[in-house]
């Protein structure tokens, strides 16, 4: 699992300074609180860290691909998206700027469980972010530092199923996996709002 | 002059994204929903006379959907599909069998040939067929209401039989993240409802009629959950039905030998003589623990298998052996742990185990004694539900076909052919 998790950190933090060689490389580093409310009277406080790299097209824009990990109560999702920058005053001290991340939620950390004829897991989803923030330029060097306030709407779902024992055909065209008796899905949309603190060099 | 183009542009979009944002935040509750899907049988009710008038179709060979039981007369393998007909299939050659027709039979389960006579139940009733020529059969008889135990109203012949299904309904249970009670759900509830629902399954692709067949000295002997019933077939091409004999309850299989029937049930099995044979007999019920289990039998032993399985209740996985010398006595000689055994076959002294989705075993049981000590093959990969050692070839049936092996040398398997299911299960 956590090769896996090397690999992957080695293509971002190796492919986009590749790509930096004509535009300049951008990397913004962010975490913070993910506060939702589960229902009427639960609230839902989880930890998120994402990093976005990519690249500076003009003054204003940035895009690049957006890697991190998102904690929910019992579970976590590795997101991964395509994300946006926009920055308002590029040059001035302190500037606004928006960003939007749209991508997936993946559940690939999270084990399958099998007991006996159980088995459970965890399914990710599409997820869309949009933030807006100031960003700060630190004394004497190219680091700025950002503080913003955003939305994240995260698509997941948990799988509950009972394997069939012995050999039972199986019934065309149903929404039930092969090899189940029975399923039982939960849809979720995780609704929360986006505390994040970050850096950008 | 470009950079303040900028800014005067991004000003107004700036301050509306942030307006969509905090119109976006105040509806942060999280939504949960959860969706209960599962396997069933939905009772259906039916009039016999939609069938009765219906013509039994003799369809061109087609592919397999889902075998049921098999059955061997001659060069013809005759593969059921249950509740849908019978697969003919030209197996002169082991090698490559040739799939002739199918005889579209609705509510079959069973069969049984006699004398160039195919006998096959259709829900409540009883057909005979000419198969003389395979490629030319005819219906020659139907006895009517022979397996009155469907009908829900005998005077409307109505009958009730179950159409597997697949149901989605909206549940109110909920605890994925977090774990139980996260959400505030009942779960206890699920687990209710997925035992019940598991019965359901369980149940699956046996619903409806269990008629088994067998044909001794003249006579088809047929049994159903309960009884067992006994048609005279001295005269091939007119059955008569002429008795039925309650046997309790939870009856699988019956196995002929030297006019004994051996008759297998989720508690035991059961010894009748019928030497009489429009007249069984019952000489001893062997009880065991609640289990499903065939029977194959030579002059001194039995060999029954009890699986465990949501339809068999809660069971052992083993192969008993029982001294069956003293038919009115018989005694368990040993017990061996399998995997999970389902139909079994005898060949002189070779036993052939299919193990369900563990495969095929072959054992020998010269020593019944030490049968563990003296397994000849273990085919894993071919899983197997029923097996017939057959003249040519040793036949064997799972879910992804029907397989026949050279077994000569009972030591090694040889495999022959397979003819492979069109919808393969992945299990």
């Amino acid at each position: 699992m956590y090769s896996r998790l090397v690999i992957l950190s080695f293509f971002i933090f190796s492919i986009f300074p590749a790509l930096g060689q004509n535009a300049p490389y951008v990397n913004h580093t962010e975490f913070g609180p993910l506060v939702g409310k589960v229902n009427d009277d639960g609230e839902r406080l989880n930890f998120s860290i994402q990093s976005f790299n990519g690249v500076k097209l003009n003054p204003y824009h940035e895009v690049g691909f957006l890697v991190g990990l998102d904690t929910y109560p019992g579970f976590k999702l590795m997101p991964l998206a395509m994300g946006w920058r926009g920055i308002l005053e590029e040059g001035d001290e302190v500037s606004p700027y928006a960003s939007m991340d749209i991508g997936y939620g993946s559940a690939w950390m999270e084990k399958r469980v099998i007991t006996n004829q159980m088995e459970s897991w965890y399914q990710g989803g599409t997820y869309i972010s949009p933030a807006i923030g100031l960003r700060k330029k630190a004394n004497k060097s190219k680091l700025e530092y950002t503080w913003s306030i955003g939305f994240k709407r995260q698509y997941a779902f948990f799988y509950e199923g009972f394997r069939m024992q012995g050999f039972t055909p199986g019934i065309e065209e149903t929404n039930l996996p092969p090899g189940f008796s029975s399923i039982r899905e939960e849809s979720y949309i995780f609704k929360s709002l986006y505390l994040k603190l970050g850096i950008v060099f | 002059m470009k950079k303040k183009l900028q800014s005067d542009f991004s000003w107004p979009l700036f301050f509306m994204s942030s307006l969509m944002l905090f119109l976006i935040l105040p509806s942060c509750q999280d939504q949960v929903e959860s969706t209960y899907t599962y396997r069933t049988q939905v009772p259906v009710y039916m009039q016999m006379s939609t069938f009765r008038e219906a013509d039994i179709i003799i369809e061109p060979g087609k592919a397999l959907d889902n075998p049921g039981k098999i059955y061997l007369y001659d060069d013809f393998l005759f593969i059921n599909e249950p509740q849908k007909g019978i697969h003919i299939i030209d197996n002169t050659n082991p090698s490559s069998p040739v799939t002739i027709n199918f005889i579209n039979i609705p509510g079959n389960v069973d069969l049984a040939v006699n004398s160039n006579i195919m006998y096959a139940d259709s829900y409540v009733d009883l057909l005979a067929f000419d198969i003389s020529d395979p490629r030319d059969i005819k219906v020659i008889k139907r006895v009517e209401d022979v397996f009155p135990h469907m009908f829900t109203d005998q005077l409307t012949s109505t009958f009730i039989t179950f159409k597997d299904t697949v149901v989605t309904y909206d549940s109110e249970v909920m605890w994925g993240w977090g774990g139980p009670g996260f959400w505030g759900g009942r779960s206890e509830a699920f687990l209710a409802n997925s035992a019940s629902s598991d019965g359901g399954g369980g149940s699956y692709g046996q619903g409806g009629s269990m008629a088994r067949f067998t044909l001794m000295s003249g006579h088809l002997y047929a049994v159903d959950d309960y009884n067992l019933r006994v048609f005279d077939v001295n005269m091939a091409d007119d059955p008569k039905y002429l008795k039925e004999i309650n046997l309790g309850w939870g009856i699988e299989t019956i196995f002929p030998f030297k006019n004994k029937l051996f008759i297998g049930s989720n508690t035991g099995m059961h010894i009748y003589d019928a030497a009489i044979p429009s007249d069984p007999k019952v000489m001893s019920v062997y009880q065991h623990v609640t289990a499903c289990d065939p029977v194959v039998v030579n002059d001194d032993y039995a060999f029954v298998t009890l699986r465990s399985g949501v339809t068999c209740r809660q069971g052992s996985d083993e192969l008993q052996v029982l001294d069956i010398k003293d038919l009115y006595n018989p005694q368990l000689i040993k017990a061996y742990p399998m995997e999970n055994p389902h139909g079994l076959g005898l060949a002189g002294d070779y036993l052939y185990l299919a193990e369900g989705e563990f495969g095929l075993k072959s054992f020998n049981v010269s020593d019944v004694n030490n049968i563990d000590k003296n397994r000849l093959e273990y085919l894993k990969s071919l899983k197997s539900v029923d097996l017939i050692p057959g003249p040519k070839s040793l036949i064997v049936i799972g879910p992804e076909g029907v397989c026949q092996f050279d077994y000569s040398n009972p030591e090694k398997l040889k495999s022959l052919s397979c003819i492979q299911v069109k919808n393969q299960i992945p299990m």
